[in-house]
């Protein structure tokens, strides 16, 4: 245990993505390493473009999270929500059982709810504007469902909490972004507990524009591989239950460190080649752990690795440029597993850094068969087994914008 | 060292912009729509007003609050999909549609490489960038933050009490920004002293936020706002109170808005 | 001057938004990319969105693109010889 006086104790987890439901079919879906993408279920949207997503099924809430909530008898309506939504609750479910919390007990706390997400805070009703753009007179009940449909607002009313509410809209690094956040809540007392991480739905609108800007891979996407051809698209939410530490707690599952996040000041899309922003912000996110830990101590990066030529070089770079080469943890992207789930990444990202830190072992970039011998730093393909040599990681999220966060994790004994 | 944390300049800013953008900007903003002329706009003269040559780029950070985002960009991005098809919509618009393009731009051309966080919600964004930007200075996180509040509203979401679209009323755009510094920073110009920022939101009907009927703010000024997006306008009275108090010799400010989703306060010495 | 190439330029400045040129002063054979006109990444993927959409000409991926994109002349070359 490296504890500083920043440190936030992570007591639950919850997930739900292509890659699984719950936090043990994604540790299944990691081992079995079978996992393909498909094409989008139309059921989704229809879509003409050969670019292969990882969905979820059709309903997002288990039938564990439906009777729960149906039992709640929330003020709104479950039909009513959006996709993001049911994502954002069905994983938050978990991550509250999982931190064994009860609904009676988080009520009488101080509970903060921050969370990141990319579509799921955008007015995107394609049929509502079609109508509009005719001239036609729409129904209104698409605005009241976006006006009443801000994630974070919507899980406070169902689940009947209090404490700040907070919504990240950082792109891709959002989900990051907001687990830093609500370590910041907790540090300066602003709450007890903190419901965070980060969800996003598959969307046309997404889909559409990386396709646009060529980014997407008309086949599974291979992050790191010297054939990589660009992302999948995925869905899913990645939430934890953050607390502050005390002595009569139950044993964390692990902790939050420190946060450290950097502009690139460089362009729209691109990351900056040398991943200037991603350097500072993993020398931040180090630093902000107060002198506990040192960057030799990491034992897991958990790349952004979205698969696209840009991102894993810069990524690459920066990670060359902060690590000595006599200390180079290993790097490893999931994306090969879930697709990029924008928003959500950075929530499902921190889960899985902490799963593979607390099992004390990584197995590589998966479908990463062929390192790309120009990256200055070579990440882990596919299929090498490394034990890694400590409890302490990163987390990594670069965005459009130029936003790069960092989170450093630890996971229990 | 000391918590303290001072705001060094107010900007508010309508739509069209009075002034414009700097000749140098221009061919950076090329690309830019409205939405992130305006941040630009604001931010641009409010990071002016400090000297920042012993401030390094890694000590600035901006926080920018918003309720709907770039929503026009959004809609235009909507068009090339209908308009041109699958495969044929425009990168650009869709990049630009993101809620933190704005952030970037701002990043870029004030070269700031600290901390960039963009945030959305209904209630108050301005005051929700506000309260984490006087986080991240308490934290030390940063020495210089640049605190947005952006909005436009978009025809595409108007309707009029029937239930109709409500064509008569033009849409605004309008912009706040907050320079807040450190003690170390603060110039002898600073406005006013920063004390907290408590913002207590909870959920309310959303038709609340589509006219935000019944939102009250507290002390209030003379001055009309309606030209100011609905969504803006309690950032724009209290940026206008403070600097009013500060102009006016007044020692101290305890402002406050109500409404029903959630209430805040913000306190100020002069 | 050929109509293909004229309306390429006002693509660059309509379309495009490159600034303090008119389409008449943009020439035919300097770079379009970095020190030439400006333009970088993403005026790349527009690029081939636009001439998509103008021409029906489609740039299946970047590696084509670098070598369509050098300038004017080359670009309305690959035009003429991929229209349908």
């Amino acid at each position: 245990m490296n504890i500083s006086e920043g440190s936030v104790a992570i007591s639950g987890l919850g997930c739900i993505s292509a890659a699984g439901r719950d936090v043990e079919e994604h540790l299944q879906t990691f081992v079995e390493r079978s996992i393909v993408p498909a094409p989008v279920p139309g059921r989704l949207f229809e879509t003409s473009l050969p670019y292969p997503v990882f969905a979820v099924g059709p309903d997002p809430l288990s039938p564990w999270s439906r009777a729960l909530l149906e039992n709640l008898q929330p003020k709104i309506s479950l039909i009513e929500l959006s996709r993001t939504s049911l994502l954002v609750l069905d994983a938050a479910l978990q991550a509250i059982r999982s931190a064994g919390l009860n609904l009676d007990k988080l009520q009488k706390k101080r509970v903060g709810i921050c969370l990141g997400t990319t579509v799921g805070c955008a007015f995107n009703d394609e049929e509502y504007y079609r109508t509009w753009r005719r001239g036609g007179r729409p129904c209104a009940a698409p605005i009241f469902r976006y006006l009443g449909g801000n994630i974070a607002s919507v899980l406070q009313a169902i689940l009947c909490l209090r404490g700040p509410v907070g919504v990240i809209t950082n792109a891709c690094a959002s989900g990051t972004d907001a687990i830093g956040v609500a370590k910041n809540w907790l540090n300066t007392d602003r709450c007890d507990l903190v419901i965070a991480g980060g969800a996003d739905a598959l969307s046309r609108i997404a889909y559409n524009g990386f396709a646009s800007l060529m980014l997407a891979d008309p086949d599974a996407c291979r992050p790191f591989d010297q054939s990589r051809k660009g992302l999948n698209l995925g869905e899913g939410a990645g939430i934890m239950v953050l607390a502050k530490i005390r002595q009569d707690d139950r044993p964390a599952l692990g902790w939050v460190h420190g946060y450290g996040t950097a502009a690139d000041a460089w362009h729209p899309t691109a990351p900056h080649p040398d991943g200037r922003g991603l350097q500072a912000a993993i020398k931040k996110a180090v630093a902000d752990c107060g002198g506990g830990i040192k960057k030799e101590q990491v034992s897991l990066i958990n790349a952004h690795g979205t698969g696209t030529p840009t991102n894993d070089l810069a990524e690459t770079t920066a990670v060359a440029a902060v690590f000595s080469q006599d200390s180079l943890p290993p790097l490893v992207s999931t994306k090969g597993f879930t697709g990029h789930t924008l928003g959500a990444a950075g929530g499902l990202e921190a889960i899985f850094t902490l799963l593979a830190l607390a099992a004390g072992e990584s197995k590589g970039s998966f479908r990463c068969g062929n390192p790309d011998p120009t990256f200055p730093y070579q990440p882990m393909s596919q299929g090498v087994q490394v034990a890694l040599n400590g409890k302490i990681g990163i987390s990594e999220s670069l965005a459009f914008g130029g936003s790069n966060s960092c989170l450093v994790l630890e996971a229990a004994s | 060292m000391s918590d303290n944390v001072f705001i060094q300049s107010i900007q508010v800013a309508g739509w069209p912009l009075v002034g414009g953008l700097p000749q140098q900007m221009q061919n950076a903003l090329r690309r830019a729509d409205d939405f992130i002329r305006l941040a630009v706009f604001v931010g641009a003269r409010a990071i002016e007003s400090v000297p920042l040559a012993n401030i390094g780029p890694a000590e600035i950070g901006i926080f920018l609050g918003t309720t709907t985002g770039p929503l026009e960009t959004n809609f235009r991005f909507l068009d090339t999909l209908f308009d041109d098809g699958e495969g044929r919509c425009s990168p650009t618009l869709f990049s630009h549609s993101v809620h933190n393009a704005a952030a970037g731009y701002l990043a870029r051309l004030l070269n700031v490489q600290g901390q960039t966080l963009t945030m959305t919600s209904f209630g108050w964004p301005f005051l929700s960038a506000l309260c984490e930007a006087r986080a991240a200075l308490v934290k030390k996180e940063v020495k210089v933050a640049l605190v947005l509040g952006v909005e436009e509203e978009s025809p595409v979401l108007i309707f009029d009490e029937g239930g109709g679209l409500e064509a008569a009323r033009a849409c605004r755009k309008g912009a706040v920004a907050w320079l807040l510094v450190d003690e170390q920073t603060a110039e002898i110009s600073a406005v006013a002293r920063l004390l907290d920022v408590l913002l207590e939101e909870h959920p309310c009907d959303p038709g609340f936020f589509f006219n935000r009927a019944g939102e009250l703010v507290a002390p209030g000024i003379t001055e009309n706002c309606s030209q100011y997006p609905s969504a803006l306008q309690a950032a724009v009275v209290l940026s206008k109170k403070v600097e009013d108090c500060s102009l006016g010799g007044e020692s101290e400010l305890a402002w406050g808005v109500e409404a029903p989703c959630g209430k805040a306060s913000i306190f100020i010495d002069f | 001057m050929d109509d293909l190439k004229k309306r390429l330029k006002e693509i660059f400045v309509e379309d495009l938004k490159v600034q303090g040129v008119t389409p008449d002063e943009i020439d035919d054979n300097a770079p379009l990319f970095g020190d030439g006109l400006g333009l970088d990444s993403l005026d790349a993927v527009e690029l081939v969105v636009l001439i998509q959409k103008h021409f029906n000409v489609q740039i299946a991926n970047m590696d084509e693109g670098r070598e369509a994109f050098a300038s004017i002349n080359s670009l309305a070359a690959y035009i003429r010889e991929h229209l349908k």
